[in-house]
């Protein structure tokens, strides 16, 4: 599926990435590799009426971070990034599946200034592209060149991190409105639909270079933390700098979305009005 | 948050902002991501390699995007 020609040559070019370059650089290198690869993985320009949404999202940009980690992880714990690059894209996908799906779910129009899947190509199609990149990272890990307990265990990482965010995703939509909103509830629901979909791209990275249990436990545990961080983050931004909505400030508001900061006034349910 | 997205109007939105911001809700929350943060670093600490740094990079990485 993946043209065997370039691992070598990514693999030496991973090894000087990681020495010699801080992390962002690396990110933006690998990237650009996780790019490419997705070409092959989805081609572009194919009449099936998925590629053209899912290139139509693709194209919308995305920093390929998750991917980028997952080969970091992998090379810095000793492995072999070639081994691990099939995961990578499977990260991605699944990644853009739960962008494109959220927009549906979520109502949004448009995303990075441009046309949400569903408005463009209506929802139908939406929900199949997503299903499709879902897919597709079943398929690619699957043919990763591992052992075959490493492969159960890329498939158990993805399978989980599927599972937990679509269990945070329910309850941050049912979150809504709810009376009972509370900050217990708020880390419960992000730890679930940011925490493991943060750390599983690096656990599958770890897993595999080989990396014990313990380590790959206390990657989860790492993503459990950063994950609501990094969505407080988010809600700060659509606060102060809007989400790439055509500027548009507070669309998390409008949108009734279950944010940290009514937790945080004493006015709290005020914000119902 | 109650009324649906269709009936929510620009004042609304207004009004819910002011009210974080009257009661410091944007400060409190960067503070408890920041919190998030530092445990984050205790918990790469707890990793059991010998290479530690590469984990302490992407943290930092991800820190300097949520500021």
């Amino acid at each position: 599926m993946l043209c065997d020609c370039d691992y070598d040559v990514f693999v030496a070019y991973a090894r000087e990435i990681i020495t010699d370059m801080r992390i962002e650089e690396s990110i933006k290198i690998y990237g650009a590799k996780i790019d490419e690869l997705l070409k092959e993985l989805i081609p572009p320009n194919r009449n099936d009426y998925l590629s053209a949404p899912i290139w139509h999202h693709m194209r919308t940009g995305g920093k390929r971070v998750r991917p980028a980690l997952c080969l970091i992880t992998c090379e810095a714990l000793g492995g072999n990034p070639h081994e691990a690059i099939h995961f990578a894209l499977a990260i991605e996908a699944m990644h853009n599946m739960f962008l494109i799906h959220d927009d549906i779910e979520d109502g949004d129009t448009m995303r990075r200034d441009q046309p949400t899947v569903w408005v463009q190509y209506g929802t139908a199609n939406a929900i199949n592209a997503g299903d499709y990149l879902l897919a597709c990272a079943y398929k690619t890990t699957l043919a990763s060149p591992i052992s075959v307990e490493k492969k159960i265990a890329l498939l158990q990482a993805l399978t989980s991190t599927y599972e937990r965010t679509v269990e945070g995703q329910a309850l941050d939509i049912n979150a809504r409105a709810a009376e009972d909103f509370a900050v217990d509830k708020y880390m419960k629901m992000v730890e679930l639909k940011t925490g493991y979909y943060l750390a599983c791209g690096m656990a599958g990275g770890a897993i595999v270079s080989g990396a014990s249990e313990q380590v790959v436990d206390k990657i989860w545990t790492l993503g459990k933390t950063m994950g609501p961080a990094f969505q407080i983050r988010d809600d700060l931004i659509d606060l102060t700098h809007g989400k790439g909505r055509g500027g548009v400030i507070g669309s998390d508001v409008k949108e009734g979305k279950a944010s940290f900061f009514i937790l945080l006034c004493p006015a709290g349910r005020q914000c119902g009005r | 948050m109650l009324k649906p997205r269709d009936e929510t109007t620009d004042a609304d939105i207004q009004w819910v902002l002011d009210v974080y911001n009257k009661y410091g809700a944007i400060q409190h929350a960067q503070k408890f991501a920041d919190n998030l943060v530092e445990q984050a670093y205790k918990t790469i600490d707890e990793i059991p390699v010998e290479n530690k740094m590469i984990f302490k990079e992407i943290a930092s990485f991800m820190a300097q995007r949520m500021s």
